[in-house]
Order: C-alpha cells, then sequence, then structure tokens
C-alpha cells in the first residue's frame, strides 16, 4: 500500500528503477576478463647532433657555428663534437662564405699546428656541403674530430654541421 | 498474526459486553450468558488460530540426497621472459628511428577456463611525442612463434607468425586495445611465445642543424616513456551442457 502509494505519487520509483538498470546493465553485458602487466619499461630516443666549433675543448653548445677566415694558403684549426646520443648517419659540413675554395680534414687527434699534419698522416679529406659519413669524419659519440680548413683561395664565413639521423639498428633480448 | 490478535481483542470484548449484560439481568441469566460468551470466545479464538492454515495447500519436496557441488572458473594470465631473456625487465635507450627493439616473453593461461582475444594495450605513465604521436611515435608489433624464441638471436625455431602488424602506441590504449590474431588460450596450460617488436617509425628524417634539435613538442629526439604492455583475453564464450 505504502509501495503503492509512492510510486504513483512521483517519479521517485521511476528514478530508482532506472538507476539500478543503469549500475547493473555494463557488469551484465561485460564478460570476465584477465590481463597480465608488465613491469614499467623505459624508452629513451636517440638524439643526434654535430657542433662546430673554434674552441679546441668542450663544452660545446649546441646552436654554435665556427667561423673561420683565412689569407691564400693559411690553415685555420676547428673541432667538429658530437653532441648527440647516436652517431649520426651522415653528416653535411656547411660552408658559407666568400672563399672560392677551401678544403677540409679531419683528424682524431688535435692537429701538429708546427707542422699542419695529423698524427701518422694528412688526415681525411671531407668533401664539404654534402654528406659524408664513416668514423674517419663523423665524430663518436662524446667524442671529437678535429678539423683543419685550408683556404686555397683566401677568405672567411662559417663553418655549419647538419646531421641525419642515425643508423636503424635491430637488438634482441 | 494481526488476524489472530483481532479476533482475541473480539473475543475478549465480547466477554466483557457479556458480562456487563449480566450484571443487569440477574445472576441465573447472568449464567447463561457467560456460557455463550465463552463458546463465542472459544470460537473466536479457534478461528484465529486456524485461520492461517485455511488457505495452504498440501505441498511436496524432492532433494537430491548428494549436494551438488558447483565451482567457478578461473581466468588467470601470467606474463615471463621467454628462455632466460630480459624480456620486458630490459629498457630500451636510445631508440632512433628506424630501429626495431625485440623483446620475448611468454603469456600462459594459468586459470581453469580457456581465454579467447588476446589483446595487447600500451599505458605510458609519462606521455610525449614518443606515444603520442601516430607517425612519430612508438609502434609496437607482435610474432608469435609455436616454439619458444631464442632471445638472444631472435630465432624461432618453429613456425613465426605475425599477430599484430606495426601499431602506433596512440592506438593501443587500455580503452581501445589491438587484438592479436591469436587462437584461444587453453586452460591450464594455453601458452604464445611473443616476440614483441618496439619501434620508431622509418620514415622519420628529422635532421639537426649545429646540434640543435626541433623545438620541444617537435622533435623525437631525447624523449623518455615509460611503458606498460598489458596482455588481456577474455573468457571463453558461455557454453550449455547436458548430461
Amino acid at each position: 500500500m505504502r509501495t503503492g502509494r509512492g510510486c504513483s505519487a512521483g517519479l521517485r520509483c521511476a528514478a530508482a528503477v532506472a538507476a539500478l538498470l543503469l549500475w547493473s546493465a555494463p557488469s551484465a553485458q561485460a564478460a570476465p576478463a584477465a590481463a597480465a602487466e608488465s613491469v614499467p619499461v623505459v624508452v629513451t630516443s636517440a638524439s643526434w647532433g654535430v657542433v662546430m666549433s673554434n674552441a679546441a675543448q668542450g663544452p660545446y653548445a649546441p646552436g654554435t657555428s665556427a667561423a673561420i677566415s683565412g689569407a691564400i694558403y693559411a690553415d685555420q684549426y676547428v673541432t667538429a663534437a658530437n653532441t648527440g646520443t647516436r652517431v649520426p648517419g651522415t653528416v653535411s659540413y656547411l660552408y658559407s662564405g666568400n672563399s672560392l675554395l677551401i678544403n677540409a680534414f679531419t683528424c682524431p687527434t688535435p692537429w701538429d699546428r708546427t707542422t699542419a699534419r695529423c698524427a701518422g698522416g694528412q688526415g681525411t679529406t671531407v668533401a664539404l656541403n654534402s654528406p659524408v659519413s664513416g668514423a674517419d669524419v663523423v665524430p663518436p659519440v662524446g667524442g671529437v674530430l678535429y678539423v683543419k680548413i685550408n683556404f686555397v683561395a683566401a677568405g672567411s664565413g662559417t663553418l655549419e654541421a647538419l646531421t641525419t639521423k642515425p643508423a636503424a639498428l635491430s637488438s634482441n633480448a | 498474526m494481526s488476524t489472530a490478535h483481532s479476533a482475541g481483542r473480539t473475543a475478549h470484548a465480547l466477554a466483557r459486553s457479556a458480562g456487563r449484560h449480566g450484571a443487569h439481568i440477574g445472576h441465573a441469566a447472568g449464567h447463561g450468558t457467560w456460557q455463550i460468551a465463552g463458546i463465542v470466545a472459544t470460537v473466536a479464538v479457534g478461528v484465529a488460530v486456524t485461520s492461517g492454515g485455511v488457505y495452504a495447500a498440501l505441498t511436496a519436496d524432492a532433494t537430491n540426497g548428494t549436494a551438488q557441488q558447483v565451482t567457478s572458473g578461473t581466468l588467470l594470465l601470467t606474463l615471463t621472459n621467454t628462455g632466460g631473456g630480459a624480456g620486458f625487465t630490459s629498457q630500451i635507450a636510445n631508440i632512433a628511428p628506424g630501429d626495431v627493439v625485440n623483446r620475448y616473453v611468454t603469456l600462459t593461461n594459468t586459470g581453469t577456463l580457456a581465454g579467447q582475444g588476446v589483446a595487447l594495450s600500451l599505458t605510458d605513465s609519462t606521455p610525449t611525442l614518443l606515444t603520442t604521436s601516430t607517425s612519430k611515435g612508438l609502434q609496437v608489433a607482435v610474432t608469435e612463434c609455436s616454439v619458444a624464441w631464442v632471445p638472444g638471436t631472435g630465432s624461432c625455431g618453429g613456425t613465426a607468425t605475425p599477430v599484430l602488424a606495426a601499431t602506433s602506441a596512440p592506438s593501443l590504449t587500455q580503452a581501445s586495445p589491438a587484438a592479436l590474431s591469436t587462437s584461444s588460450l587453453a586452460p591450464l596450460t594455453g601458452v604464445r611465445y611473443y616476440q614483441v617488436s618496439t619501434s620508431l617509425p622509418s620514415s622519420i628524417t628529422e635532421t639537426t642543424l649545429n646540434g640543435s634539435a626541433l623545438p620541444a613538442g617537435t622533435t623525437i629526439q631525447g624523449l623518455t616513456a615509460n611503458l606498460t604492455y598489458r596482455f588481456t583475453e577474455t573468457q571463453r564464450t558461455g557454453t550449455t551442457a547436458n548430461s
């Protein structure tokens, strides 16, 4: 009697029934499921970059370039430092300036500025303004290559480094 | 109960009424009245006592002699490293575009019910482009081997079957996990050997000038994700048994 009077008098019963249906509907449709999770796996992405600098020693700040200038047949020494966490796929040493012709050479150790020689040899010739790759011309991670600029024609300008993504690797563990 | 109580009150009222009436008509007449009142009261009490059973029908029961035991099944998944490999306990460091890092895990249904609809989802507690970008973000692929993988070499001595093509991390949410094209997992012994390949798209062509990467939020370099790989299965389809 009390229930009947309440339901006919108001919307409370309808609301209660609707709430009950809403509450029970998802659980009635969901099938039992099981799950297995891994422990959190830390994934870090690599970075790749080379900085040209007039400084013989670091730190080498990203965003800098090397200013170069010289008379005919003069040599200038700069440094190419790898500031990334991987070896870039390629590096393009970009010269912009007014010299009609300069040559570049890399050396894994500091140049002997007296003789203009790399320890044990002439160093490795580097093509400017085009991608190059290989340990002789791309500095290792956390390391540097020492670069000698030889001005065949006098001039000045800047030397920058443009790097591309590292070579892809595949690993199993 | 209320009926009996009411009947009792009625009998008591009749008795009191009869008593008052008898006081007016004298002792002899009051003696007969008391008898009538007693009869009425007795009948009323009898009605009250028996009224509960007036409408009851005859019933009969039959029960199983021995209680039938009913047990519900269980649905359990366990994830372990395959063949002494590091599995997901091994971090992934310095991943670059085009890199593929394989981890080898074994998924076992340790429950008593068969499972079906194995699916994989990924969550990152520190979201970055690695897990929010469909074009630059991480991708996950899964290949199943019919026997245990050899983690060190990544070789499958049986039949290797891709069960999930490379799928970007944003498409592997818990709300919509990616279904693995894996058949049902048998109870207790259902085992799947998975090679989980995590990669960055080789299509990324990001260059760096003078050591400066692209601005934050646009570069894929130097980011960190904390990934949780989650495998799920649902209960096998319900069955109807006759015996």
